[in-house]
């Protein structure tokens, strides 16, 4: 009886924990929904540079050269992955003498927004053709999975309007700025204790476009007026980048060995005005209107730089072909 | 046919166009970097970037540099050396130019302009006198006077301080233990002052009674010892 008594007692309990375990162990069925917020990273711009076109000459804190391709590299870096970033400005703004400050609007003059756009992996500039121009900048592309992308904006100085005294490497400077998509904002530039800075070299470009010229005249004659592409005039043109005056000079007198023609006897003026015409010298001097001259503001369309040249033959020149050479600059208006 | 005769206008305007933009003539373009090197009297001019100089026209060119000084030449003299001391270039060639100085009659700034005379190569059918292009770059050279001189002989291998500073620390140290000893304050807190009170005995006097007591105690033990000897 008692051995019945104990099996029915083994048998209730092993049936009681047999439903009970299977009950513990389910506690967990429960739901506890959890959620693992991930913060957005601000950007983070590393290792900005100015370099020339093939990366091998340091241009920060130079007199840069026209008409000749820069680039200014930085290492970018979102630990949300590239994705997250929105955008990323250079901006490159003249704040020498008569420039302007970092957050003034783009003009051709003085201040250039380059944007590159992570939707559409393009570069935009708000001015399609200034005394900046856009070249090869880098594309990074869009939607990367990477943390970390270079990024190239690669320019070049037209050779009208920039120039920032070739001495001083401050005129221009640069700033770098990153936005991602939760307007985070990382950057580099003005009052972020970095800087990328440099000056633009003067420039000026001169064409003789009359590359010889003539007179022909009788002895005791005054004031001939040179023969040059027919006008009268020794035809030039200009394109600098700063405010510029012209000069000439001749490199002697007008020689047939061993006779000559006195340099006192040619003069040059800026315009059709014997009257106010002055003698040539071996030795630069200004022409008489044209001095104080603007620049062009687009390099496809230099400036006219004509003189006027006029000879007097003196009595009893001897006949024959008398030679010398002409020459003619621009400089910065000192 | 008829085609052919309307594109001809199309060619004359487009060869119009090539030929205004490719407007005959010699032209240089020049960026200046205004050198302003600074030389030192007795050490090594280092060459100095003067400027760059682009044939823009379409002709060939020589370039030569020259010296052209602002000042009086009978009151001080530079003399400047130019690497290429001349160039020939084709249209859209360019170079650049440097200078260096080879010496300086006198301590100071010297300024002036480099001119690069051009000489144009004109084809022969053209006749008369050349018109050419120039340039000009400024420079300013200063030469300073040379640094002072170092003393013959030993030179030292490190700053001197690094010597001094050890050997007047050394002495300086030990002559504060020496003060810090000599004028050491026992701690008043812990232990009470000992003042040794007029006609107490001292150390001496202690430690020769304590001798003489165990000189006597010694005495004793032996007397007792002969005693039991005896009473045995």
């Amino acid at each position: 009886m008692k051995k019945k008594q104990s099996l029915i007692a083994v048998l209730v309990l092993t049936l009681m924990f047999s439903l009970l375990v299977p009950y513990a162990f389910a506690g967990g069925s429960d739901t506890s929904d959890g959620t693992a917020t991930v913060t957005s990273a601000t950007p983070a711009i590393t290792s900005p540079e100015l370099w020339n076109m093939i990366e091998t000459v340091d241009g920060n804190n130079t007199a840069l050269t026209v008409a000749t391709e820069y680039h200014v590299n930085a290492t970018i870096a979102d630990a949300n992955t590239m994705k997250d970033l929105k955008n990323v400005t250079f901006l490159i703004w003249y704040n020498g003498t008569g420039g302007v400050a970092h957050d003034a609007v783009d003009a051709q003059r003085n201040h250039y927004t380059y944007t590159w756009i992570e939707a559409t992996d393009t570069w935009a500039c708000p001015l399609a053709a200034g005394y900046i121009v856009q070249t090869n900048c880098s594309d990074p592309g869009t939607a990367g999975v990477g943390t970390s992308y270079e990024f190239r904006l690669a320019f070049k100085l037209s050779k009208v309007g920039n120039y920032s005294n070739g001495a001083v490497y401050t005129g221009w400077q640069i700033n770098i700025t990153a936005y991602d998509d939760s307007a985070n904002v990382g950057t580099f530039g003005e009052g972020t204790g970095g800087r990328l800075q440099f000056g633009v070299a003067s420039y000026f470009e001169i064409n003789v476009v009359d590359g010889t010229h003539t007179w022909s005249a009788a002895p005791n004659t005054a004031n001939n007026v040179v023969s040059a592409g027919g006008d009268g005039k020794i035809d030039a043109t200009v394109i600098a980048n700063t405010i510029w005056k012209a000069q000439v000079e001749a490199d002697g007198n007008l020689l047939k060995a061993p006779d000559y023609i006195h340099i006192a006897n040619l003069t040059q003026y800026g315009s059709d005005s014997v009257g106010d015409s002055v003698p040539m010298t071996t030795g630069y001097a200004d022409v008489t209107g044209l001095t104080s001259q603007a620049p062009p503001t687009d390099e496809a369309a230099p400036v006219n730089a004509d003189v006027w040249l006029w000879l007097d033959i003196p009595t009893g020149t001897p006949s024959g072909d008398y030679i010398y050479q002409f020459s003619e600059q621009a400089v910065i208006q000192t | 046919m008829n085609k052919l005769v309307k594109a001809i206008p199309l060619f004359l305007v487009a060869f119009s166009i090539m030929a205004i933009c490719l407007a005959e003539g010699p032209g240089i373009g020049i960026s200046d970097y205004e050198a302003h090197p600074q030389v030192r009297i007795g050490e090594n001019a280092e060459p100095f970037k003067i400027a760059k100089i682009d044939n823009v026209g379409t002709f060939n060119l020589t370039i030569t540099p020259f010296f052209k000084p602002n000042y009086n030449e009978t009151d001080a003299q530079l003399q400047l050396i130019f690497t290429p001391n001349s160039t020939f270039l084709l249209p859209e060639g360019s170079t650049i130019f440097y200078g260096q100085v080879v010496s300086a009659s006198k301590v100071g700034t010297f300024e002036g302009m480099i001119q690069f005379k051009t000489q144009v190569h004109l084809p022969e059918n053209f006749t008369g006198n050349p018109s050419t292009p120039g340039g000009s770059a400024k420079i300013t050279v200063m030469i300073l006077e040379p640094s002072p001189p170092t003393p013959s002989g030993f030179i030292m291998p490190f700053p001197i301080e690094y010597l001094l500073v050890p050997i007047l620390a050394i002495p300086s140290s030990i002559g504060a233990i020496f003060f810090v000893k000599r004028h050491r304050h026992p701690s008043s807190v812990t232990m009470p002052k000992l003042v040794k009170q007029k006609g107490q005995p001292n150390d001496k006097h202690v430690r020769k009674e304590l001798m003489k007591l165990s000189k006597m105690l010694n005495e004793s033990k032996d007397a007792e010892a002969s005693d039991d000897t005896l009473t045995k």
